[in-house]
């Protein structure tokens, strides 16, 4: 029969039971609400430990996350005294401890005494007098995310339900997790697809490829917010060349240079080697990493680019914190630098076709030239020359007479085709290069042209053809359309371009559609990797400039 | 082959045949007349061998010997090492590039044998090429292949110049004379002293001009003075050195 203490003994147990529930309850709903208002992580993580080791009257909580390569990191914690326990360490998942036993099992464990526990934690556990603790996982996604833990350093007899209520708020956390994690997601997704959206406007705008290079590490720097962001190429003779170099520091190498003298085990040739992604955490303990270290970069990362099923390049970032899901975050990127790469490869291959075109054109033009030249110019010479021959000098009959009319007009068509094969193909050209070319075609135009040519040595034939076409063209429509006084052509060779301008001072409003040779002169710069502006404003004359990439290659990309 | 060549046309002796010969129209001391007597030897560069046979029975119908005759450059070389002509003709591009191998044979042979005189034709012309080739020595001429079909004129020409003189053909001249400038030095001329700029840089001497223009040497001599003055230009001690300066000039007006 219960007595009257017992009674109140049981109320009382009650009444605590009653109190506990709400005080549980209550910390749940704070936990709750900074769930719901989305709160950062860190002060989601700070509540939640500082809301379990109240309630269950622990010494201290904490709350750490297990990360690829056997480690957990320490995200949060909380102690009755108030003191800081250190945050952001690493410790690797090993002996016998509750990080562990939670880690293996998937769920809530416990360790009584310390005395038995061991590995790394339990020794910083030792270390800070902890004599017992409760652990119990939190599950996001159906997988083992992090564990929370309570603890005591003074005498502590832990609840019996504790891996109960320890579970609430672990469920509680890794429903906000899963949030976070979508929102993270999501915000990933919705800026990659920014960035894609940015990089395919380049690629459609017809930027040159080292352009949408620079434009793609630039993003990937961007994206990371790491030091410095880097793309390598890999060329098919087993060379590899760098492609672009964005952010803080730069490498040794020049951007389009061949990319040499890296470690024999660094990103480039680990990626090279292996087509996956590679990361290394310290240049300094890695041979041949010192000029890496000496940039200024002790980490990085890289992941491979694939481009039409082949291994293309890699893009590397660094240095920084590395977190360890950088490369899948990555890889998710670097698929949008392959759609761009092989776009910009398409297009280059377009206009290396196109420019093949041109200079099979061009060729034939040359050949033509040259038939014309060594056969019929000459049979022409040769049969004057045997006519006048024929005729004895100073002899007046009509035969005679007659044979030196015909002389006259043979050779009168010879010099016809002379011009003619000028305007064929200018053997002059091929002969003497571009400055020559340009004077000789300035002298003989109907107006006053001043040439200025600032090109040293020869260019690639289909450059200097493309530049002498312009210069003709643009000659020929100042003398007959435009009314100009004068005419200034100017070019120069600079670096790796060729800037050919030709202005007048005439009537202005030339307009490409109206059939004039400018649509073709604009083909044949396109053709050729340049660029054309006309500007003929109506009243103050036409300009015309167009820039040629100079490479012997040139407009043929790769 | 060179050789054999050679010594087929060495076999027929030296062809002295003067019938046919034009009279000079530019006799003036120190040009071709002194040497008439005398049968210039020739040797032929050009691989147009219709084209070479032709101006071969030209000169030779005019007094000169082709002592050899070829289609490429290295058997030019050759052939002016062994036989020693007091003239080479040669086409400015034959095989194997049908470049300007015609060029470079003749800065060779300039170079080897100085005294030879050099007459190179191309279909053509034009001022880099001719200034480079004069640069090189005297008795040079540069020429347009189709002058030989102009019979008299050509042979006069190539007279001159194996006689000493440095000739650059008309319609390279013409066409830097009548290149247009905005501010033209040449605007200070009279249309006269153009006459005789343009017959100085084509390389006559004051005789010649002054027998083309109808006038005595000491106006053409005082033309040329006038000239010098305007434009700026040295004396020049030979009438080669006056084209050269002449053409350096109207090039880089």
């Amino acid at each position: 029969m219960p007595t009257r203490q017992a009674r109140t003994r049981e109320q009382a147990i009650v009444g605590d039971q009653t109190r506990q529930l709400a005080d549980e309850q209550a910390a749940l709903r704070r936990v709750a609400t900074l769930v719901a208002h989305v709160a950062p992580a860190d002060e989601l993580f700070a509540a939640a430990v500082a809301e379990v080791g109240r309630l269950l009257a622990a010494d201290y909580a904490r709350l750490a996350r297990y990360e690829p390569g056997d480690l957990i990191t320490v995200m949060s914690t909380w102690t009755r005294s108030g003191s800081r326990l250190p945050v952001g360490q690493g410790f690797p998942i090993a002996g016998r401890n509750v990080s562990v036993l939670v880690w293996q099992t998937g769920r809530p464990a416990r360790v009584d005494s310390f005395a038995d526990a061991s590995g790394p934690i339990a020794a910083e556990a030792r270390a800070h007098g902890v004599r017992c603790t409760v652990g119990a996982p939190i599950i996001v996604d159906g997988r083992i995310w992090g564990v929370m833990s309570v603890g005591a350093i003074q005498e502590w007899t832990p609840p019996v339900d504790i891996e109960a209520r320890l579970a609430s708020f672990t469920d509680l956390l890794a429903t906000a997790i899963a949030n976070a994690k979508a929102d993270q997601e999501l915000r990933e997704l919705v800026a990659t697809q920014a960035a894609l959206r940015r990089l395919a406007m380049l690629v459609a705008r017809g930027e040159p490829p080292e352009a949408v290079f620079a434009a793609v590490t630039r993003e990937a720097l961007g994206f990371f917010g790491l030091g410095t962001a880097r793309m390598i190429r890999f060329e098919r003779d087993g060379t590899a060349t760098l492609v672009a170099n964005e952010g803080r520091t730069v490498p040794d190498v020049r951007v389009g240079d061949p990319w040499v003298g890296y470690p024999p085990n660094g990103l480039t040739a680990t990626v090279r080697r292996t087509g996956r992604a590679a990361r290394v955490d310290d240049y300094g303990a890695i041979e041949g990493g010192e000029a890496t270290l000496r940039e200024g970069i002790r980490s990085a990362v890289a992941v491979p680019i694939h481009v039409d099923g082949r291994l293309w390049g890699l893009i590397a970032v660094g240095p920084g914190p590395l977190p360890s899901n950088l490369e899948r975050r990555m890889a998710a990127f670097t698929d949008l630098v392959a759609t761009a790469v092989a776009n910009a490869q398409t297009r280059a291959e377009l206009i290396a076709s196109r420019a093949r075109i041109v200079a099979a054109a061009d060729d034939a033009r040359r050949q033509i030239e040259r038939d014309l030249h060594d056969g019929a110019q000459q049979r022409l010479i040769a049969l004057t020359l045997r006519l006048r021959s024929a005729v004895a000098p100073h002899r007046g009959d009509e035969a005679s007479a007659e044979i030196m009319d015909v002389a006259a007009e043979v050779m009168a068509v010879t010099n016809e085709l002379r011009e003619i094969c000028r305007g064929i193909h200018p053997a002059i050209l091929s002969s003497q290069g571009l400055r020559p070319a340009l004077r000789s075609l300035g002298r003989r135009s109907a107006i006053p042209v001043t040439v200025d040519v600032r090109v040293n040595g020869r260019l690639p034939e289909p450059v200097e053809v493309g530049a002498y076409y312009v210069v003709s063209e643009m000659l020929t429509n100042a003398a007959k359309h435009a009314r100009a006084s004068v005419v200034e052509v100017d070019a120069e060779a600079s670096g790796a371009r060729l800037r050919v301008c030709v202005r007048d001072d005439g009537v202005g409003g030339a307009d490409p559609l109206q059939g004039s040779g400018l649509v073709g002169l604009k083909d044949r710069i396109d053709a050729l990797g340049g660029t054309f502006s006309l500007h003929s404003p109506a009243g103050t004359g036409t300009t015309v400039c167009c820039e040629l990439p100079i490479s012997a290659d040139a407009g043929g990309g790769e | 082959m060179a050789d054999e060549k050679l010594r087929s046309r060495a076999a027929t002796g030296p062809v002295v045949d003067n019938h046919g010969m034009p009279s000079p129209t530019d006799p003036g001391p120190g040009d071709a007349a002194p040497q008439r007597e005398r049968t210039r030897r020739v040797v032929l560069a050009d691989d147009d061998v219709l084209l070479r046979e032709g101006i071969a029975s030209l000169l030779e119908r005019s007094g000169f010997d082709v002592v050899g005759q070829t289609g490429n450059a290295v058997e030019l070389l050759a052939l002016v090492r062994s036989a020693r002509p007091e003239l080479a003709i040669i086409d400015i591009r034959m095989p194997p590039g049908h470049a300007t191998e015609g060029l470079e044979a003749a800065r060779v042979i300039r170079a080897e044998l100085p005294g030879t005189a050099i007459v190179v034709l191309s279909a053509h012309v034009e001022v880099d090429q001719a200034m480079e080739l004069l640069a090189d020595g005297e008795r040079t001429g540069y020429l347009l292949k189709s002058r030989v079909t102009d019979v008299a004129a050509f042979i006069e020409t190539v007279e001159r110049i194996t006689a000493g003189a440095s000739v650059v053909d008309p319609s390279l001249v013409q066409e830097l004379v009548k290149a247009r400038r905005r501010r033209d030095p040449l605007d200070v001329l009279s249309p006269r002293e153009r006459e005789v700029l343009a017959l100085m840089a084509e390389g006559a001497s004051n005789a010649g001009i002054a027998n083309r223009i109808v006038v005595t040497e000491g106006t053409v001599e005082k033309h040329v003075r006038s000239i010098l003055t305007k434009l700026d230009l040295p004396e020049s001690g030979t009438d080669h050195r006056r084209v050269l300066a002449v053409l350096r000039f109207l090039e880089a007006r």
